[in-house]
């Protein structure tokens, strides 16, 4: 009996370590096969920082955003072998932000979308103003542009992406609030971006 | 994980650098980082107890299955000893058994009957003489107990017989869904992706709306029509497509331009068209972002009533005034109604930590009541 116990146990113990080296797609095909419910909490677990995080920016509400983790995961437990999902994380990440929005569309008509601060960039862009394998033509054109930045903007942008300091560091330094901050690197990066493409154009 | 370093406030050096460089890239990241940005306490514990409720209902699932699985064993294991048991003696008990088994199956069914038939004659009696009804009574009572326990053993059985039945599939109960994805994007004439655009199925209430980038996935049972709108543009209609990325281009409509009222930086759809459509910009008064109900809905749960012997037994209202900051957040508040000193510090204190307002350039006024 003490033997079948151990064996119990150790054998818990090994599933535990495997599990947390699938990947997110494995764990979700292993879940579909299995019905193992133990597949999906450890996938929908490893998503709750960000998830929680998600609810927190668009319900404002600490309790509400619980409960709407703990909602959508009794809401996708069911349902989730039922999809063809290619990227867990983008997928997880639509259907949060629409479960969100749809408990705000239902507590009141106005939705509060923060547009700015959502718009990615691509990946080319983002490598420019980092300085990785940019050309001559680009680095010029890139700093003819940063000289045409108003102040908070260009001290921003350098201080964010050439001295690699974060929001908080760059508060400290500066003396500008954090939403300032966001908004001065937002939109500096517009304006470079138009300004390098019409740069290059030319 | 690095994610749940900044979220308890390593928010300093090259390492929350890259997170926030990463996030640039990553709506998913973005979002979240902008959750925990917009609340000044350590959500830590919220995250903790979030994953320790997921991992118990991880769990709890499977001991269902094992004790059903045990229920199951036990079931059979009862099962094969029975026939044993009949096995041994075939002649005597099992004549026996036959006749017992008769006995008590068949009878009780009758007493059911009994039993609902006097019941009702009880009934009709009961209205028309009392005494009779009363005699009546005992042999209710005696023929209650029986049937109950024969339909006791019955249900018993058939729970039993439940378990081995859905143990072996419980996949394929939530497998079959014909469910099919339509993805698309959903961009204005110039084809710049249009954020918010409501995207549901013709007929239905099944819809989603469109993120950052335009983008949107839907679930049809097939071939559907599919209706977008969005405020200021004219609403396009067209077949579902699963088989490719849809595009969707949707045309400005001039006219209903004029009745978007813009609320801070939400978009309102003005309802009534009839009558004057007021000027928004010259006087605008702050409004809670989560809206007036779920606003005072905060002030309700949040309310911590002070206990200090001058106040605590005070009732009625304090009226606040103050500013609304270009981040949404309240300024300079003001006492326009005190009520009690620390009953002010308290109404203070729930604008202050509250949800975020509306840009405006007036004074917004809002009364807590104690």
């Amino acid at each position: 009996m003490h033997l079948f116990f151990n064996f119990a146990k150790k054998s818990s113990l090994l599933f535990k370590k495997n599990i947390s080296k699938l990947t997110d797609e494995a764990l979700l095909q292993q879940y579909k096969e299995s019905g193992k419910t133990e597949y999906f909490g450890e996938l929908y677990n490893r998503y709750i920082p960000l998830l929680y995080g998600l609810c927190l920016k668009y319900l404002r509400d600490e309790d509400q955003a619980q409960d709407s983790v703990m909602q959508l995961f009794e809401d996708l437990l069911p349902k989730v072998s039922g999809y063809e999902i290619k990227t867990f994380r983008t997928w997880l990440y639509q259907v949060a932000k629409n479960h969100c929005l749809q408990i705000l569309r239902k507590g009141s008509k106005e939705i509060s979308l923060d547009y700015e601060i959502n718009v990615m960039e691509s990946d080319e862009f983002l490598h420019l103003l980092c300085e990785e394998e940019s050309s001559e033509e680009q680095l010029n054109a890139l700093h003819h542009c940063l000289g045409k930045l108003p102040d908070p903007q260009r001290i921003s942008v350098l201080h964010f992406f050439m001295e690699e300091m974060s929001y908080a560091d760059i508060v400290e330094r500066t003396g500008y609030t954090l939403n300032n901050v966001k908004s001065f690197i937002q939109n500096g990066k517009r304006n470079l971006k138009i300004c390098i493409k019409n740069q290059l154009a030319s | 994980m690095r994610l749940l370093d900044y979220i308890q406030g390593a928010r300093k050096g090259k390492e929350a650098h890259r997170l926030e460089k990463e996030a640039m890239r990553d709506p998913f990241l973005a979002d979240a980082m902008d959750g925990y940005n917009s609340s000044t306490r350590n959500q830590e514990r919220r995250i903790e107890e979030l994953q320790r409720l997921v991992r118990g209902k991880s769990k709890e699932k499977k001991k269902y299955t094992t004790a059903w699985s045990i229920a199951a064993s036990l079931f059979i294991v009862v099962g094969i000893g029975s026939y044993f048991l009949f096995q041994k003696d075939p002649l005597t008990k099992k004549g026996e058994e036959i006749a017992l088994e008769s006995e008590r199956t068949v009878p009780p069914v009758e007493y059911k009957e009994d039993v609902l038939a006097t019941v009702t004659q009880e009934d009709t009696m009961k209205a028309t003489s009392p005494l009779i009804a009363k005699n009546r009574e005992p042999e209710v009572l005696a023929s209650v107990p029986i049937s109950d326990n024969i339909a006791f053993e019955d249900t018993d059985i058939e729970e039993s017989n439940l378990s081995l039945e859905i143990k072996p599939n419980p996949v394929a109960t939530t497998k079959p869904v014909a469910l099919r994805e339509v993805r698309g994007k959903v961009t204005d004439q110039k084809g710049e992706p249009i954020v918010g655009a409501s995207v549901s199925v013709k007929g239905t209430t099944n819809g989603t709306i469109t993120d950052p980038d335009g983008n949107f996935v839907l679930n049809t049972g097939g071939n559907e029509e599919l209706q977008v709108g969005f405020i200021g543009y004219d609403p396009v209609e067209l077949p579902a497509d699963t088989t490719k990325n849809m595009l969707i281009a949707m045309y400005e409509d001039a006219q209903t331009l004029d009745e978007v009222v813009v609320v801070g930086y939400g978009i309102k759809k003005k309802t009534s068209t009839a009558g004057s459509v007021r000027k928004t910009t010259s006087a605008r008064k702050p409004q809670p972002v989560v809206g007036m109900k779920e606003f005072q809905k905060y002030l309700k749960e949040n309310l911590i009533q002070p206990e200090d012997d001058e106040c605590a037994n005070e009732k009625g209202k304090v009226i606040l005034t103050f500013q609304v900051d270009e981040d949404g957040r309240p300024d300079s508040i003001t006492v326009k109604k005190s009520l009690c000193p620390s009953l002010d510090e308290e109404a203070i204190r729930l604008i202050e930590d509250g949800p975020a307002w509306t840009v405006g350039n007036e004074a917004a006024e809002i009364t807590i009541r104690f």
